[in-house]
Formats: structure tokens, C-alpha cells, sequence
């Protein structure tokens, strides 16, 4: 399935991270944090391969676009929240001898680990308070079907 | 095989792909202001995302020129995204002894201002700011007139709208942005009974019951009243304008700590550094330059004069202006820099002429600092340079040759953004756009 398309008049905020149909202040920056630690949690990955793993499991809801991705891993990196590594990656049917092009591979480091159960603890503490007022989705959802 | 650092040579980088994002790489690295190995790394990894990226789309059946665009318009605006890895470089430590430093200066400024005008042994009030109205006046100052009686109840916006105008003696214009998208489609009726109001609290009282996100506006010019969503205005009366804040760096407060500051205390919501639609910055050696309707950089501006910019010290280098006042100076009354008269909003460029115009004129202009900067023309660059003019060529040494660096990065992007909605207009056609003509 395709990715929503952006329109012409979105086109300056294509570098945002957001979830569709939220408004775009609920995904940045907290949410895309939260996110991507635990994105990381099931192990190490590269950037690009977070942005497509977090549209995937979102069913294309949530995109972690690159102009907000880097600049997070990079602030994860200098606060110790996860550990870069290099790799160096050819392409099929380049010479042994060839340069390839490097990768940056990123793991949660045990202060990442930490500050994710942390950030869990409070999402879903906030999430309880809001389902006092609203009710819990599962009850929404048999209302609605009623 | 090529003696690039960017090695973007590589046989699964199609080579247009690859001197595309060597390009956009290049006008980023400088950007960055980091030191050089965070820079490089920074550089080889958003290289290897852009390659994948394009790698994919195109087998996906995506033309490479577009998957290319596409790839390279996910990472936005170079300047932002700059800013953000710079941002994203500070620890939390450093950052709040950065907020310190900006409250203790901004505090120095506050109180060296208040007994400036109060003189010393004299209660102090803090500086406040005086905001637009809410709802702003029309451009001949009026927006006070006035309508006699009217009393709707449960009418449409638009019937409401058309009273109101034949209230006011006016001919009403509604600008439409399109199908949900300007705040005068909203499902509400509007019930008013008020008796010689004025245009502005009429307004005002049609908008308390609406969203942010659909709050209309007016103008009146001549004799009419022209409706649109405060957007649409926004978008419209954007101007560019520039700020001395020379004062402020030599304090020790980094452009981003101001940059953070301002988008954090003013309209905070509508700052694309914020995920907003309206306004945005950036700043060029001493320079800050914000593009924003005045309602958004009359604010900044305050905050800027609060924290020491545009004191006496830009004065003496602007003769023309007069008072300690702000420092905001349209960029068009300003300069010559044709990059600079383009409205930041896309919806400026009206139809692929207007585009093309455009891009040309930007082709010349960036060919000609290529000659001031003595780099290398290419066929295209010489190609754009059909007129004829006698430049001053900076040499390393000369103190404008960063100014002319920093313009000519400026007129790269501008045109690679410009490029883009060009070929987005062309997949839309002539009827995609165009706004529709008075409703009555």
C-alpha cells in the first residue's frame, strides 16, 4: 500500500515527522522519540530502515520523515540514549578493491533502554488518565458498533 | 572512480540521482556549522539514505528525476534541517546553560531599558508588548466602519458575510483556498444581532465560536470587503525583512538560542521550525531574516530589541532610518537581491510563466556571483547570464565575499524549491490552481 500522498500546499513541511490525521504537533518531538527508542529496543537498525520499519508497523499511519529522524538520532546519540556504529556496505557487482558506501547503525544503549521504559510509563499513565474522561478505546469501538 | 568525498559514484546511484544529491549535499554541508567530522558523517549518512530512497522509488516504477525530487524534498529545507542537527548536537546541560545565558542577557536588556525611560529611584514595569488586534485592520485604516443594524439568526457564513458588506456599504470578494482547507466552509450557523458595530468586533464575534484552524479575516479596499481565511492573509501579506543582531551574537547567545526563543514565545504554533505554516527564519552572518506577515515579525522584532538588537550600533550603519526603533527593514526597499522579492509561499508563482520568469531570473543572478566569487561557469550558467553588468569581483580576503557565498546558497535552494513546484504544476495543469473570482 502507498504512503498518503502529500499535497502541493504541504509540500514546505515535507521534512516533519507526523502521524496522519493528528494534528502535526501530537507527533514531534516526544512522540517520534518515543517511537524510535522502541523502534531500537527489538535491535540495532539504520536510519533508513527505521523510517520504512515505522510505516510498516504503523500501516503508513506514522512516518518518521529523514529531516526529523537524523537530527533525533543524533540528539539520542549525544545524550548516551543509543550507540552508533559504522558499516561499510558494496553493491552487487562492485570490484573487491571498491569503496563502498558507509552505514550508520544505531543500538539503545542501557540509559536508552531505561529512559524508553521511563517514557512508557508515563505515556500509558497519560493515556489512563485521558480513558477516565473518554473511556477506553475497546468500549469506544463496542459503542460504536452497536 | 570519482575523486569526490561523497562518493557518490557508485554503480547502483543512477549518475543523474548522484550529482543531484551531491549537489543538495553540498549546499547542506555548509550549513551545518559543525566540526568537520560531525559534519562528514552527518553528510555520509543522509548520502546513503537519499540513495536508498531513490533506489527504491525507482523500483517502484517512480522516473528517476522525480524520485530524485522526491527524496531530496523529504529532507526539507536545507537551513532548517541544518539548524536541527545543530540543535540536536547540544547536550541538555549545554542547552540550559544556554537558556540561562539568553534570560540573564534578555533580563540586562529588560531592566537597562526600563531605567533608560524611567530613570533610576522610578517603579518599573516590565516591557510589554502591544499586539495587533486580533482581527486586522484594512489596509486604508478602515475596518471601522460601521453597520448600522443586523440581526441574523442561524444564517450561513456566507449570508452572514453578504449582510454584513451590504451593511457596510461595501461589495464583498470571498477568497476561496479550496475544499476544506479555508475556515469558510465550516458546518455553523452564525446568529449576530448587533446594532452600529463596528466591521472589526463583527468579525471578532464571528470568529469565537471558530477554530484556530478557521478563523476568517478582512480586508477592506476600496469598496470592497475581501473575506479569506486569517491564512490566506497571512500568506498574502508575508513580507521578508531582515535584522541587525549583531548585538545579541557579541553577547555570547548563538543565532539558534534567539532563533528557539522567538519561536517558542511568538505565535508558536505558526513557525515551520514548529511544524507551522506561516512564518520562518534564518539567520546569514549578523543578519536575521524572517519571512512572516507583520503580525508574527513585529513580535519577533520586540524580543529582538529586548535582547539588545538593533541598538545604536545598526543605527550608524543605517542612515536612512531615524529613532531607536526596530531594525526590520522590508527586504525590498532594501536591496537589489532579486531572490529576495519572491514571497516565501509557493502560491506566490501564479502560473508556469510567472515560474519560469522566475527560475531565469534566479539562473542569472546566481551565474553572476558565480563571476563575483570567481567560480566556474558552466554552459548553463552562461547561457542564463543574457544581459549585461559590470560586478565587483570578492575576492577570499574581501569581508563581502561570505554575504555573496551565503546569497548564492540562498539562490540555489530557492531554486531547487522553485524547480519543484514547477514540476508539480506541470503534473497539475493549468486547472489544478486558480482562484475563484467574486462571489458576487
Amino acid at each position: 500500500m502507498n504512503p498518503p500522498e502529500f499535497t502541493p500546499s504541504l509540500d514546505r513541511y515535507i521534512g516533519m515527522g507526523y502521524i496522519v490525521g493528528m494534528p502535526r504537533r501530537d507527533a514531534q518531538p516526544d512522540s517520534a522519540e518515543l517511537v524510535l527508542l522502541s523502534l531500537l529496543a527489538d535491535g540495532p537498525q539504520y536510519g533508513y530502515a527505521l523510517t520504512k520499519e515505522a510505516t510498516a508497523r504503523s500501516e503508513g499511519r506514522v512516518r518518521l520523515t529523514p529531516g526529523v529522524l537524523y537530527p533525533l538520532l543524533k540528539s539520542l546519540e549525544t545524550q548516551g540514549l543509543v550507540v552508533a556504529s559504522w558499516e561499510e556496505v558494496k553493491s552487487g557487482g562492485a570490484p573487491e578493491d571498491a569503496a563502498g558506501r558507509k552505514r550508520k547503525w544505531y543500538r539503545l544503549s542501557p540509559k536508552g533502554r531505561r529512559r524508553l521504559e521511563q517514557r512508557i510509563a508515563a505515556h500509558r499513565a497519560y493515556r489512563a488518565i485521558i480513558d477516565a474522561f473518554i473511556g477506553p478505546a475497546d468500549a469506544g469501538q463496542e459503542d460504536g458498533a452497536r | 572512480m570519482s575523486t569526490r568525498p561523497l562518493k557518490l559514484s557508485e554503480a547502483a546511484a543512477p549518475r543523474e540521482a548522484a550529482d543531484a544529491v551531491a549537489s543538495w549535499l553540498r549546499v547542506l554541508e555548509p550549513l551545518l556549522k559543525l566540526p568537520d567530522r560531525e559534519r562528514s558523517a552527518i553528510v555520509e549518512e543522509l548520502d546513503s539514505h537519499l540513495r536508498e530512497r531513490i533506489r527504491d522509488q525507482m523500483l517502484a516504477g517512480v522516473p528517476e528525476s522525480q524520485a530524485v525530487r522526491a527524496a531530496i524534498g523529504e529532507l526539507g529545507d536545507a537551513a532548517l534541517l541544518a539548524r536541527r542537527f545543530r540543535a540536536a548536537g547540544r547536550s541538555p546541560l549545554r542547552r540550559l546553560a544556554m537558556n540561562t545565558l539568553v534570560l540573564g542577557v534578555a533580563g540586562a536588556a529588560l531592566v537597562t531599558s526600563i531605567v533608560a525611560v524611567r530613570g533610576p529611584g522610578v517603579a518599573s514595569n516590565p516591557a510589554v508588548y502591544q499586539p495587533e488586534p486580533a482581527v486586522m485592520k484594512g489596509a486604508d485604516g478602515s475596518g471601522k466602519q460601521v453597520v448600522d443594524e443586523i440581526a441574523l439568526q442561524g444564517a450561513t457564513l456566507e449570508q452572514a458575510l453578504m449582510q454584513i458588506a451590504k451593511g457596510a456599504g461595501l461589495k464583498l470578494f470571498i477568497h476561496r483556498d479550496g475544499p476544506g482547507n479555508d475556515g469558510l466552509e465550516e458546518d455553523d450557523s452564525v446568529t449576530l444581532l448587533a446594532h452600529r458595530a463596528s466591521l472589526e468586533r463583527l468579525f471578532e464575534l464571528i470568529n469565537e465560536k471558530r477554530s484556530s484552524s478557521a478563523k476568517i479575516d478582512f480586508r477592506v479596499v476600496g469598496s470592497t470587503l475581501e473575506v479569506a481565511s486569517r491564512a490566506f492573509f497571512d500568506r498574502r501579506d508575508t513580507q521578508l525583512v531582515s535584522f541587525d543582531i549583531a548585538p545579541i551574537l557579541n553577547a555570547g547567545i548563538e543565532a539558534d538560542r534567539l532563533i528557539e526563543a522567538i519561536t517558542s514565545m511568538v505565535e508558536m504554533e505558526h513557525w515551520e521550525e514548529n511544524g507551522g505554516e506561516t512564518g520562518r527564519m534564518t539567520v546569514v552572518g549578523e543578519r536575521l531574516f524572517v519571512s512572516a506577515p507583520p503580525r508574527m515579525w513585529r513580535q519577533a522584532a520586540w524580543m529582538i530589541e529586548q535582547l539588545g538588537g538593533g541598538q545604536p550600533g545598526h543605527e550608524a550603519r543605517g542612515p536612512e532610518r531615524a529613532g531607536p526603533t526596530l531594525t526590520a527593514q522590508p527586504i525590498l526597499a532594501q536591496r537589489e537581491l532579486p531572490i529576495l522579492r519572491l514571497r516565501a509561499e509557493k502560491a506566490a508563482a501564479d502560473d508556469a510563466a510567472n515560474l519560469e520568469k522566475q527560475i531565469k531570473h534566479l539562473r542569472r543572478e546566481l551565474a553572476w556571483r558565480k563571476v563575483m566569487l570567481g567560480a566556474e561557469l558552466t554552459a548553463e550558467d552562461r547561457a542564463a547570464m543574457d544581459d549585461s553588468r559590470a560586478v565587483k569581483a570578492v575576492g577570499p580576503d574581501d569581508p563581502r565575499r561570505k554575504e555573496v557565498e551565503a546569497e548564492a546558497a540562498a539562490i540555489r535552494l530557492r531554486l531547487f524549491e522553485l524547480a519543484h513546484t514547477y514540476d508539480e504544476w506541470r503534473k497539475k495543469g493549468p486547472s489544478g490552481g486558480g482562484e475563484p473570482g467574486p462571489t458576487r
